[in-house]
């Protein structure tokens, strides 16, 4: 853990627990973010990301989902051992969240205004009219225009619905923003306004940022960090450049394999043969092994170690 | 909205009016009517001759249309046959007593039903939660008058702490009360488990806990606000219903309510009174669910919004 570490998670093991079987979500995760940098945590469907966001700001819905070990430290401060009084101080606060669909995360029977004004007044403490002046400020900073305050969200498209959520999660000007595939729901050019706009008012703000999102396009984009997630697991880490450069882990490899080229005329997209490993039974080694066109007799044997392949760059790959 | 309102309202009469007919015509098709009642033992010359004098002998249609036309032209629901009283005095008299007995039984409900299903649906799966449910599936399925009998029995007369039936004070009202709304909390318990269960990992609630907000004001303000919708609609038809359906347990406690005199006329083949009493009751059930839409309608602007649209298409 460098100095200047703003967020620091150790070791984050959650798991899901039913009667009948334990989903493994996140095993052993570490990553660390400066202030004021951007980290993307890049992984297909069910690879452990939300969960990890949720974990961090300690919403996850618990039974099922339990936290078994880890550490999380934002600014020194280990939010797992923290009561959930001072927990609740941080949320919206000094950390907040943007939701992947925005077409759910607004509640239907309240007016967009009073849902940003809502995270002002609890953590500012000012007067309603001040969170209301204030709530209309953050709105027309994502470009609605002040007058839709009393609007609710089904008067909303899914373009505006998402600023609505951006602008609640940074109505308090958090120091650290997750944001939970920003853009997925999106149409392409409401995508890449939205990123414009994150672009902007990140560096209208410093927030340090982590971007959860299976977009290569997105993290290019936006992120300084690159962290690839397989099976609840980093399994690859470093500075964007080196990442998209000089991927290490064969997952990630495939995941760019997997990209179809602007410059080529391709019948057919490459995927990466078979499937994430169940949950419920992860292999004991490697966990992409059983997908891996270099597996060897080591790989599956016992649980594979991250390694330094350059400066700062990262890889869980025996090769 | 108000537009609205006085759609519904111009709808009621159509429904009113049909209710009349229906309800005439499954009297007149019951066998017996008041003439046999009145006349007891005598002889059936004498029947058929108070028959002819009541006016029961015309045919169907001319009765039908003697009676509408009293009721709906010149407002009058016309004398009991066998009392001889007036019925709009009678419904005057009794139908208050009726809406108290309602009014009680739904606020109770709502009062009590509400928080108990917040309460097992947050602790879904423990104790609290499986002694609400099986609080709720055992008085759904319990009938009023029974649980009313068995109060009798342990209040009254084992314990003798209430009076067993009639009218007074506050503690003539306790019994009745209670068997009445008994059902309503069980509907109401369970109605509010299942939308809040169904709320509650809904993502709008997780963003409010992402917020900063208590669990307190994320149930108060994002998670009840929108469970509350489904059990509005489900407490309008309670209230309906003990509006009407108090009629046996008033007929256990003798309370002189609509409900009491109801299931006497019917006793008598009293077709007037029956009529009468029965135009009241869908009168205010129509009214009670405008109330209920109405009352969705101030909880959610996406139902407001569909009424308010209906004029602006005009």
């Amino acid at each position: 853990m460098s100095q200047d570490t703003f967020l620091s998670v150790r070791g984050l093991t959650v798991e899901y627990v039913t009667k009948y079987e334990t989903v493994q979500a996140v095993n052993g995760v570490c990553l660390d973010l400066s202030k004021g940098q951007t980290l993307g945590l890049v992984g297909e469907t069910g690879a452990g990301k939300t969960t990890i966001a949720r974990a961090v700001t300690r919403i996850l819905q618990s039974p099922p989902a339990a936290v078994r070990g880890g550490e999380i430290f934002l600014d020194g401060v280990d939010l797992l051992k923290l009561p959930e009084r001072e927990m609740c101080h941080m949320r919206g606060n000094r950390i907040s969240m943007i939701f992947q669909d925005p077409m759910t995360a607004l509640n239907p029977v309240m007016c967009v205004g009073n849902q940003i004004a809502e995270v002002i007044r609890k953590h500012d403490h000012v007067s309603a009219a001040a969170a209301r002046q204030q709530a209309e400020m953050s709105l027309e900073l994502v470009g609605i225009p002040a007058q839709r305050y009393g609007e609710y969200p089904h008067q909303f498209s899914g373009g505006m619905k998402q600023r609505v959520v951006i602008a609640a999660a940074l109505a308090c000007g958090p120091d650290l923003l997750l944001a939970d595939e920003p853009t997925t729901a999106l149409d392409v050019t409401i995508q890449a306004q939205m990123l414009d706009m994150m672009h902007r008012l990140h560096d209208l703000k410093e927030t340090s940022t982590v971007i959860i999102t299976h977009d290569m396009g997105v993290v290019a984009e936006m992120c300084d960090y690159v962290a690839v997630i397989y099976a609840g697991e980093i399994v690859e880490y470093g500075a964007l450049e080196d990442v998209f450069d000089h991927a290490a882990h064969p997952y990630t490899v495939g995941l760019f394999a997997a990209i179809p080229s602007m410059w080529e005329d391709v019948a057919r997209l490459t995927p990466i043969p078979g499937q994430p490993p169940d949950p419920t039974a992860l292999p004991v080694g490697c966990k992409f092994s059983p997908r891996c066109a270099y597996m060897d007799g080591e790989c599956g044997a016992r649980p594979v170690e991250m390694k330094t392949v350059g400066p700062g760059h990262t890889c869980r790959c025996l090769r | 909205m108000i537009r609205y309102v006085f759609r519904r309202l111009a709808l009621m009469i159509p429904i009113i009016i049909g209710v009349t007919v229906l309800v005439f015509t499954i009297i007149w098709f019951t066998p017996g009517d008041a003439a046999e009642v009145l006349a007891g033992n005598a002889p059936r010359e004498q029947v058929e001759e108070l028959r002819r004098l009541m006016g029961l002998d015309r045919p169907y249609i001319v009765q039908l249309g003697d009676y509408l036309y009293n009721v709906f032209i010149r407002h009058d629901f016309g004398k009991a046959l066998v009392n001889k009283t007036s019925i709009s005095a009678d419904i005057v008299m009794r139908f208050p007593k009726s809406l108290i007995f309602a009014v009680f039984g739904i606020l109770i409900s709502v009062f009590a039903g509400i928080p108990l299903g917040v309460y097992a649906a947050l602790h879904q799966n423990k104790t609290g939660d499986s002694l609400a449910t099986a609080f709720s599936l055992l008085f759904v399925s319990t009938p009023g008058f029974w649980l009313a009998l068995m109060l009798v029995l342990l209040f009254a007369y084992r314990l003798g702490w209430l009076p067993p039936y009639g009218m007074g004070g506050v503690e003539y009202w306790i019994m009745p009360v209670l068997a009445n709304c008994f059902h309503g909390v069980a509907i109401i318990t369970r109605q509010t488990r299942s939308s809040m269960l169904e709320v509650i990992r809904s993502d709008f609630v997780v963003m409010a806990r992402s917020k900063g907000l208590s669990e307190g004001e994320v149930i108060v303000r994002h998670a009840l606000p929108n469970a509350l919708i489904p059990i509005i609609a489900v407490a309008g038809m309670n209230f309906g219903g003990m509006l009407g359906g108090g009629l046996i347990i008033e007929k256990v406690f003798s309370i002189p309510g609509i409900g009491n005199y109801l299931v006497t006329a019917v006793g008598q083949r009293d077709f007037t009174a029956v009529m009468g009493g029965v135009i009241i009751t869908s009168l205010f059930f129509s009214l009670v669910m405008l109330a209920a839409d109405l009352g969705m309608a101030f909880v959610d602007p996406r139902v407001k919004e569909q009424y308010s649209t209906a004029r602006r298409r005009k």
